[in-house]
């Protein structure tokens, strides 16, 4: 017999790659809104990248995560 | 015979006129609300910042909020390792509306930061075929120059020595056969400590300089902006003024006869 085992993790929340790390975060049948909303405290001009495609923020919550995405939180800083 | 004050000097890159001479980079300074007093002392309307990941538990205000409205924003490819790393923040910068400008960086030394001009230049010919302005940072070699221009750069920023180290002017001879040879702005960006060194680098032709560290861990960063963008207009000025040579021997500046002998 073929036990399966899932850890509780893998049956409630979704595997993302969020900035290059994996991590299990997000609620199944999060939206991008939510998800960075639940992230990020100040999202003044913050750039998301998910699955090496830009998302403007006003489509953020048209964009539903799946298992495996990968999300990119990016932000312009200081540099010469 | 240049006639003072007529000269229309002008600085063109991509077709695009600029208002000053004088970029300037926003890494380092103690506070942010230093920025925009900073870019208005120096005049610049060049203006460079990074992209990263955001630090989840930073709460600072994006850098972009305090560049004035009127500055074009360049963004530079700090962190890229690879020419791929490059254009992947090239390509995202411009989605995310930052606009064209592009300062390719790619480095992998972490001792001297000093640039991969291969995998600049392998950056350069693709980012120029998709319509950006390519302004990639290099160090100054005449033939690595030659295949920018070729790529379709906009122009060369080639070192004076390596970045936030305030040594001046140490690869001066090679950024002056840049000048001579290269049909492009010529910027020299990093290792510009002092005035002095902007107005030496713009006195042999430069065509604008790229100022960071030398302002931003100044004691009084808008001061010093000040003062660059006065010793940058000055070397400008010189430059197009012709200076004199240079001799071994005593020229007089007083007729050389006597008061009242002859």
């Amino acid at each position: 017999m073929i036990i399966n085992t899932f850890s509780w993790e893998e049956v409630f929340f979704l595997k993302i790659k969020l900035n290059g790390k994996e991590e299990y975060c997000g609620q199944k049948m999060t939206t991008l809104d939510s998800f960075i909303k639940e992230k990020v405290q100040n999202l003044k001009k913050v750039v998301v990248v998910h699955n090496d495609k830009v998302v403007k923020k006003k489509e953020w919550n048209k964009v539903l995560l799946k298992d495996n995405d990968s999300v990119e939180i990016l932000k312009f800083v200081g540099g010469g | 015979m240049l006639e003072v004050g007529k000269i229309k000097d002008k600085l063109l890159i991509n077709g695009q006129e600029l208002k000053s001479r004088l970029f300037i980079g926003t890494g380092k300074f103690p506070q942010k609300s230093l920025i925009p007093d900073v870019i208005e002392g120096s005049g610049s309307g060049i203006v460079t910042v990074a992209l990263r990941r955001v630090d989840f538990t930073d709460k600072d205000e994006n850098i972009v909020n305090y560049i004035n409205k009127d500055c074009i924003i360049m963004i530079n490819t700090s962190g890229a390792r690879t020419a791929e790393e490059a254009v992947r923040i090239a390509r995202i910068s411009r989605e995310a509306g930052c606009g064209d400008w592009i300062k390719i960086e790619v480095i992998r030394d972490n001792k001297y930061l000093l640039p991969d001009n291969d995998e600049t230049i392998k950056a350069a010919e693709i980012l120029a075929k998709e319509g950006f302005v390519v302004m990639p940072y290099v160090s100054p070699d005449l033939m690595v120059a030659k295949r920018l221009e070729e790529a379709g750069a906009a122009s060369i920023m080639p070192l004076g020595a390596p970045i936030g180290t305030n040594k001046g002017l140490k690869s001066k001879e090679f950024i002056r056969i840049l000048i001579e040879e290269i049909n492009l702005p010529i910027i020299v960006d990093a290792g510009i400590g002092r005035p002095s060194h902007a107005a030496e680098a713009m006195e042999m032709g430069a065509d604008a300089v790229l100022v960071n560290t030398a302002i931003a861990t100044a004691e009084d960063p808008v001061l010093m902006a000040g003062a660059f963008a006065k010793a940058v207009q000055a070397g400008r000025d010189a430059y197009l003024a012709g200076p004199g040579s240079i001799r071994n021997y005593a020229e007089a500046s007083s007729p050389l006869t006597g008061f009242l002998s002859n």
